[in-house]
């Protein structure tokens, strides 16, 4: 029991140095290939590096560490973050610039925010997925890649791409959408599921339009999957359920 | 004998003369303008979706025929033209529908005698439409325009959908 009390403690301890000192953030543009220029603004409020004015940036990628990742304990220059008010801080950069790699070599990047000594830092942040340069096969996906929440989305479901057995057995027969508003809170109905049509022996879509099909708020994200059926081992017809894939709608004009 | 056939070359010179008039061909009217081609009710036939970076980076998965997706086929378009000039346009349909962010309003165009675009306007909004072909016999008679879609914060062209309407 004491040692219970000692583990679920530490935990919450854990979980709550970890809120306080994650990163608020957000890129201008939002979305952005790895040859794209993007202005990275950092608010540290709530952070162990909040308060302070000379901060720098130690950011690293799927393909290696920033060009300005030179040592811990003494950040060069190009990596200092330009202080705007308060806690807010900007740094513009690309993803080519800042590790040195191709656009076909970068998917992903991460930073944190530190002192030029290291003494002091913020935890390092979710990975940041780069828009693709090139075409990437998946099990999943949705056309047109970018679409607004008055646009015609279509999902697909690729069979020959699936790695997990049942979807790889499963005959495809519906995609069940569930839809959000900009505070997660999620739009009537609770979901809605499309037949899927047959666009080849080994591809399904289902087509949807989120304005159309969901009421309340204006929509904002959504979640998607495929539902399907298999013959389990007593010959019996079992329904089975893709992941959900996650797609966050783009303001269009 | 040789006054006969002088008298012959002179009648036969004189018909060529007199039977070679310029025919009097009918008038042919005042030339259509494509403007008023794309003028009238409309009804709307084809709708294709584009993904513009698809197209650009030759990705697999370009475009997509949604005519079917929704009931795109109830849909009409009216453009009036009065005096001369665009005047009023409506889009209706029984689904509620919307093909642009609004219903009804005046519509003009880039160039009266050879327009490429066609704006509709409704009050401070507008909405910015390229033609795509003029109605003639050979496209049967189709009107084809296209809408652009961008991001709000970057302005890059995301996606692009073609409207086919026929009368």
């Amino acid at each position: 029991m004491k040692k219970l009390i000692t583990i679920s403690f530490a935990l919450i301890l854990s979980v709550t140095a970890w809120s306080q000192c994650a990163l608020t953030y957000s890129f201008s543009p939002s979305s952005f290939t790895a040859e794209d220029q993007f202005t990275l603004t950092i608010d540290v409020t709530g952070t162990p590096v909040a308060g302070l004015t000379d901060l720098y940036l130690w950011s690293w990628s799927n393909a290696g560490d920033a060009y300005f990742n030179t040592a811990w304990d003494n950040s060069p220059e190009d990596a200092k973050l330009t202080h705007v008010s308060g806690n807010i801080f900007t740094i513009t950069g690309s993803g080519v610039v800042w590790y040195q790699k191709s656009p076909g070599q970068l998917t992903q990047m991460q930073f944190l925010v530190k002192t030029k000594t290291g003494n002091v830092q913020s935890c390092d942040i979710a990975p940041v997925k780069f828009d693709p340069i090139e075409f990437i096969p998946s099990k999943m996906r949705v056309f047109p890649a970018k679409v607004g929440y008055n646009d015609v989305v279509s999902v697909y479901f690729h069979q020959d791409l699936a790695t997990i057995l049942n979807e790889q057995r499963m005959t495809p027969t519906k995609a069940v959408i569930v839809a959000y508003d900009e505070n997660d809170n999620e739009l009537t109905p609770a979901s809605v599921e499309i037949n899927l049509r047959k666009e080849n022996t080994t591809t399904w879509r289902a087509s949807f339009k989120p304005n159309y099909s969901f009421t309340g708020n204006t929509p904002a994200k959504f979640r998607y999957r495929f539902k399907g059926t298999i013959v389990n081992s007593n010959n019996e017809v079992v329904e089975v359920l893709t992941d959900f894939e996650e797609v966050v709608l783009t303001k269009l004009k | 004998m040789k006054a006969k056939k002088l008298f012959l070359y002179i009648l036969t010179i004189g018909f060529l003369i007199t039977g070679c008039r310029p025919d009097a061909f009918k008038e042919i009217g005042d030339a259509v303008k494509p403007v008023e081609s794309i003028t009238g009710q409309w009804k709307l036939r084809k709708v294709t979706q584009s993904d513009i970076n698809a197209v650009e980076k030759g990705f697999p998965y370009k475009t997509l025929d949604i005519t079917d997706v929704l009931p795109y086929q109830d849909v009409t378009f009216s453009l009036a033209f009065s005096n001369g000039a665009p005047g009023s346009f409506a889009t209706g349909n029984a689904s509620g529908l919307d093909l642009f962010d609004f219903e009804n309003g005046t519509w003009g165009v880039d160039d009266i005698n050879a327009p490429s675009v066609i704006y509709l306007i409704n009050n401070n909004d507008s909405a910015t439409l390229t033609i795509g072909s003029y109605p003639n016999s050979v496209n049967h008679n189709t009107l084809i325009i296209s809408v652009i879609k961008k991001d709000e914060e970057t302005n890059k062209e995301l996606i692009r959908y073609d409207y086919e309407f026929v009368h």
